[in-house]
């Protein structure tokens, strides 16, 4: 097979174009060849191993060249293979940074108090506060009780005094 | 060799899609559910308005601290010597009160002075709405929103209980 090198310059394009998912089978090959030379800047270090072209895999991509069908389909694979990886990888930490984040943030954000328009944090401080409001709504729930209690009484005199008419 | 391709890279860009979509879920998951429980009341807009005044304290706490009681988010709020904020928390009390459960109201001279509502239940857990206003000894009100996995029973009896023990 004819091999032709293409200069650095349209090697970027085309990486660009292959990392927006449009390259063709021969502009692949084209970044294949680019890619498989020796003493190539370390700039192009990072798509040769996106695109799976390591030193490595060197020998074994040319053995490959023989039979165009698998070559194909191993090479996809690999193209496939390295995006996911660093993808899958870069949620996993995002996630595990933001689940770490909301987990410790969380108290401290979410507990507080406006003291006559001061803003508290302390633990037992909030505690008492908290403590205070419910024994106000305690304390009318007593003096609704006592109302009705009272309530109950005055009902009792007026149903005696009315039996007093009959 | 080309529809191949085009195949591959067509399959590309909806993987990226679905990717970005599960990120995004998995980040609006990472949101506490309670706060937007709470966002959809219109006492909310109560909290919001007078929570920082000089006249006033606001509570707000969340299950890290609430052990105690076994709630998973409280928030209350007492004001002092203020009619209008009074008349404000009663027209969103009206508000929210419509396809909640009525557990206790209290009217006096044609005033709501205790309202006790239970709404509808979210993933969390119960919701309770308490409000009193009392005038005597010094004119004050409790506004308390609570957030809980226990029944409705078990979470007042404690509440308005304790006072009496203590």
């Amino acid at each position: 097979m004819k091999t032709t090198q293409i200069p650095q310059k349209e090697a970027d394009r085309l990486l660009e174009k292959y990392y927006d998912g449009l390259t063709t089978t021969a502009e692949e090959r084209l970044l294949q060849q680019f890619l498989l030379q020796d003493n190539l800047p370390t700039r192009y270090d990072p798509d040769k191993a996106i695109l799976g072209y390591f030193a490595a895999n060197k020998t074994h991509t040319t053995e490959r060249s023989s039979t165009p069908t698998v070559t194909l389909s191993l090479r996809q694979r690999k193209r496939w293979l390295y995006p996911s990886l660093i993808g899958s990888g870069a949620v996993a930490a995002m996630l595990t940074f933001l689940f770490t984040f909301n987990y410790l943030t969380h108290p401290s954000t979410d507990n507080y108090a406006y003291v006559h328009g001061e803003k508290v944090t302390d633990a037992a401080l909030l505690a008492a506060t908290m403590q205070s409001s419910i024994d106000i709504l305690g304390s009318s729930s007593e003096d609704v009780d006592a109302s009705v209690a009272l309530l109950d009484t005055e009902r009792d005199l007026l149903n005696e005094q009315l039996q007093l008419f009959y | 060799m080309k529809p191949q391709l085009l195949r591959t890279n067509a399959f590309r860009r909806p993987a990226r899609i679905l990717r970005a979509g599960i990120l995004f879920l998995l980040l609006s998951l990472c949101l506490p559910s309670h706060l937007m429980a709470q966002k959809g009341l219109n006492i909310d807009e109560a909290f919001k308005r007078y929570g920082k005044a000089k006249n006033a304290v606001m509570v707000n706490m969340s299950k890290e601290v609430l052990e105690e009681y076994d709630f998973i988010f409280f928030k209350s709020i007492t004001i002092k010597n203020d009619p209008e904020a009074a008349n404000f928390i009663r027209a969103c009390l009206a508000k929210d009160e419509k396809g909640a459960k009525k557990i206790k109201q209290v009217v006096a001279n044609g005033v709501v002075t205790t309202t006790y509502l239970q709404l509808a239940p979210v993933e969390g857990g119960n919701r309770l709405i308490l409000f009193n206003e009392q005038v005597k000894p010094t004119r004050q009100l409790v506004l308390i929103y609570i957030e809980s996995e226990k029944e409705t029973d078990d979470i007042l009896k404690p509440l308005l209980i304790k006072k009496r023990t203590n």
